[in-house]
């Protein structure tokens, strides 16, 4: 049985066209599912539905299972039970998910202590076993820093480090690298599939950008308007698109013609 | 012929505690009439201090700028005289860089030669703007009603205005979505090859200059550490740092791989001494071989092809150190 399941999301605000308007996806135990779209597709409203996050005055139709139970007729205290601890998430920008000041310990020790009823010696333990995990160096120096210390890259491993800590069953990652420089980029895409490999964590990654879609995720889903407007294994779908928009978004890709031109062959200067 | 030439460039900043960072640790550069160039760094190398400080927005420690052979200098409380427009610039957020409170055709005015009547003045603003795609009512509006990229049209509009004959265009299409990226970038790199206008276009992303520019400036820890026609340094990269960099790029089709990451974050140029999460050995290295040599080919590599593999041997020094 499937993780998550999403079946015909409708998200409305009254008076405008429909944020989501009939998204259905499903997302297995331990796969890298990935939602593509320009801003305003919707991708990250369906995303955040997912967590029970919904706009204010928003309504909704459809369902949003996870692990069984309907997201979307959670009460309070189920969602914060289930938030953090089964369903993790990591936004594009570290500096507003971590708290300016408060110290890391702070922040990487509280999931564990609400969640788990750790004392603070045990959280703190997880804490630096989870920086290890991200690459910090120096954990127990840095748990007893502030985020603004960190680069943006180190920040976004923190926030990482901070949504893994109750060793959640999906984690959503929401234009996670959309920030960072290249270089520091591909760092945090080999820590997301070094975690994988380790743990069999799901994801559900949401990017607009194509080519971090193509080497990160196995099953994809493109949005435009609210809807999917097609869906597959991510590489046979950028390669060979089937839906206008998709080639359309492929196509405004530098360097793109050449890939879909020859959807077998290597990309010109792949083995740099 | 060489249109804008950058000799021994220096910017300094001072810090807090009475240190200085040198954002740009001397580059010379040089554009000719009609070329595109681009100069790609990750976030800290300096590109940006470097592009600010050749239109003049940012005053330079030491080193000269010359458009054309004459000087430019910083600029001062007072407008630039009208014959030292010829050097204009694109900035990333053209939120920030228009005027919200003025029609879009007076803005486009205030670059064109003093003395214009309002009515020529727009009719040139309206043709001005038909040649970036906008239509005639755009004239009369404000920027606040426009998209992300129209918008940014109506920057490269006001640039046009000037009539330069040197473009320096500092990421002028991160801030956009993908789809119109490709769009404004075009429109940039046709109107320099029209108008035989030099474009230096600054970018973190050197997959979206790769089809643009003839020759690429990549630029580490405030220096050039190499300089060459595109396709040559895309398909041969010689330094280590661009080879970096170049590996980093996430790609398309089915063959693509997870991008190389380096170990460690870019250096940081603030931080005094030993750094403590930067790639210090590749950065220190670097410092040691900031010059250029001349390897043919009209490529330059900082410290020469054979001390780049001594720094390449560095930086995987480095990964086995972090």
């Amino acid at each position: 049985m499937s993780l998550l399941t999403i079946d015909d999301l409708h998200v409305t605000l009254p008076g405008r066209p429909a944020l989501v308007d009939g998204v259905s996806l499903t997302v297995d135990a331990g796969q890298l599912v990935g939602i593509a779209g320009e801003s305003g597709s919707g991708k990250t409203v369906s995303a955040l539905a997912t967590l029970g996050f919904l706009p204010d005055g928003a309504s909704t139709t459809g369902s949003v299972v996870f692990d069984g139970r309907d997201v979307l007729r959670m009460n309070r205290k189920q969602l914060q039970e289930m938030r953090g601890n089964d369903v993790a998430m990591v936004f594009q920008d570290p500096m507003t998910s971590l708290h300016p000041m408060l110290s890391i310990e702070t922040q990487l020790t509280e999931h564990f202590r609400v969640h788990r009823a750790a004392t603070k010696k045990q959280a703190r333990a997880r804490a630096i076993e989870l920086l290890e995990l991200v690459r910090i160096p120096n954990p127990a120096a840095a748990l007893e820093a502030y985020p603004h210390r960190f680069s943006g890259g180190m920040r976004q491993r923190i926030a990482i480090a901070s949504a893994l800590a109750c060793e959640p069953r999906l984690l959503i990652a929401d234009e996670v690298t959309t920030a960072l420089d290249v270089t520091v980029q591909a760092g945090i895409l080999h820590l997301l599939h070094d975690l994988r490999e380790q743990t069999d964590m799901a994801m559900l990654f949401i990017t607009h950008d194509l080519s971090v879609m193509n080497v990160t995720t196995d099953y994809l889903y493109v949005m435009h308007s609210g809807k999917v407007v097609e869906h597959g294994p991510t590489r046979d779908v950028l390669a060979e698109p089937a839906h206008a928009y998709t080639r359309s978004l492929i196509e405004a890709l530098p360097g793109a013609r050449e890939v879909l031109a020859a959807p077998s062959t290597a990309a010109e200067g792949d083995r740099a | 012929m060489t249109l804008l030439e950058v000799t021994d460039a220096v910017v300094d900043y001072k810090v807090p505690g009475g240190n200085v960072v040198h954002a740009v640790a001397g580059v010379s550069l040089s554009v000719a009439a009609g070329e595109i160039v681009g100069l790609v760094g990750e976030s800290g190398c300096g590109k940006s201090s470097l592009g600010r400080a050749i239109v003049g927005l940012n005053p330079l420690t030491s080193g000269s700028v010359a458009l054309d052979g004459a000087p430019v200098g910083a600029l001062k409380r007072r407008a630039r005289p009208v014959n030292e427009r010829g050097l204009q610039m694109v900035f990333q957020d053209p939120y920030s860089s228009l005027n919200p409170r003025r029609r879009v055709w007076r803005q486009l005015a205030d670059g064109m030669p003093s003395g214009l009547s309002d009515r020529a003045a727009k009719a040139e603003a309206i043709a001005i703007l038909g040649s970036v795609g906008l239509p005639k009512a755009t004239a009369d509006r404000f920027p606040h009603e426009f998209s992300g990229g129209q918008r940014q049209r109506i920057a490269i509009a006001r640039v046009l205005a000037a009539k330069p004959s040197m473009i320096v265009a500092d990421e002028p299409v991160s801030a956009l979505d993908a789809s119109t990226r490709a769009q404004v970038s075009a429109l940039l790199v046709d109107a320099a090859r029209d108008h035989g206008m030099g474009l230096l276009m600054i970018s973190h992303d050197l997959s979206g200059l790769r089809y643009m520019a003839d020759r690429v400036a990549v630029m580490y820890f405030g220096r050039i550490v190499e300089i060459g026609p595109t396709a040559d340094l895309w398909d041969d990269p010689k330094h280590p740092y661009t080879r970096t960099l170049i590996g980093a790029i996430p790609r398309l089709g089915r063959d693509a791989t997870l991008p190389l990451a380096p170990v460690g974050e870019v250096a940081d140029p603030t931080v005094k001494g030993k750094n403590r999460w930067g790639r210090k050995r590749a950065t220190e290295h670097v410092v040691e071989h900031p010059e250029l040599i001349d390897i043919g080919g009209g490529r330059m590599v900082a410290g020469g092809v054979e001390d780049a593999a001594a720094a390449e041997r560095a930086i995987i020094d480095g990964r086995s150190v972090l």
